[in-house]
């Protein structure tokens, strides 16, 4: 798939107005419940219509190679995989800022 | 109501217009919003899961550092209505909740779990280096 990608274009042509905001509206409104929600949450079976049960491929890098970090080699943690994510999620957000910031 | 309504749409007319032609005076890219730079990322992050069926419109993006989004519509042949669906993962500290409207909450594990952290990974290098032209590993300026 990676090979398809083509440069970006202007978002007017593939978005409509308010479509993508309407999914963050509606982020925002979940992410209201789910903080109620995680007061009860269990560990709920996998769901079976789940996106992305369909084999990318199999996540099976080490932790410390995926992370440019020197740590022992091991099998991922939930922690590892929270971590890594969040790194990831906040190295997305400060390229974005820089972004916006360079037009001045 | 109108009557309210209208010198504000004016007004806005008249500060696009200004804007256009200021742009066009000064030889200027338009500034690109955060909201666009987003759309951007998703057109990498609905590539990542195979060819879009058609009549069939996908966006997975990331929304803030913590927060990923899916969003799918497609019209149902039957009742030729469109169907969305939107779901979010949150990642904690220890575990990364997945959220679907209802609200219908479930911690991600096993095989899906697996794949998503493979799909945000190869949005996050792509995007990295595609759009904002920069090195993965460092976030620094590729030359």
């Amino acid at each position: 798939m990676i090979d398809q990608f083509t440069s970006p274009h202007d978002s007017s042509e593939i978005l409509g107005d308010n479509e993508l905001i309407d999914a963050q509206r509606l982020a925002v409104s979940l992410a209201i419940s789910s903080t109620e929600g995680l007061r009860g949450i269990e560990n709920a079976h996998q769901d079976e219509e789940a996106h992305f049960t369909e084999p990318v491929a199999v996540f099976t890098q080490p932790f410390s190679e995926a992370s440019n970090e020197k740590q022992p080699q091991r099998p991922w943690t939930a922690e590892d995989v929270s971590t890594y994510l969040r790194r990831e999620g906040e190295l997305i957000h400060d390229a974005r800022n820089k972004e916006l910031t360079s037009q001045g | 109501m109108g009557l309210l309504r209208k010198p504000q749409t004016d007004t806005q007319q008249l500060h696009h217009q200004r804007s256009k032609l200021l742009t066009k005076h000064l030889g200027r890219r338009r500034q690109v919003t955060r909201r666009e730079l987003i759309n951007r990322e998703s057109e990498i992050g609905r590539e990542l899961f195979g060819p879009i069926p058609k009549g069939m419109r996908r966006e997975f993006f990331n929304l803030d550092p913590t927060t990923w989004i899916w969003h799918e519509e497609s019209i149902n042949p039957k009742t030729k209505k469109k169907e969305t669906r939107t779901v979010k993962y949150e990642v904690h500290k220890d575990h990364i909740l997945k959220v679907e409207e209802g609200p219908r909450y479930t911690k991600m594990h096993g095989q899906e779990l697996s794949n998503f952290t493979l799909a945000t990974h190869m949005y996050y290098e792509r995007t990295m280096r595609e759009i904002y032209n920069r090195d993965p590993a460092t976030g620094k300026k590729l030359a």
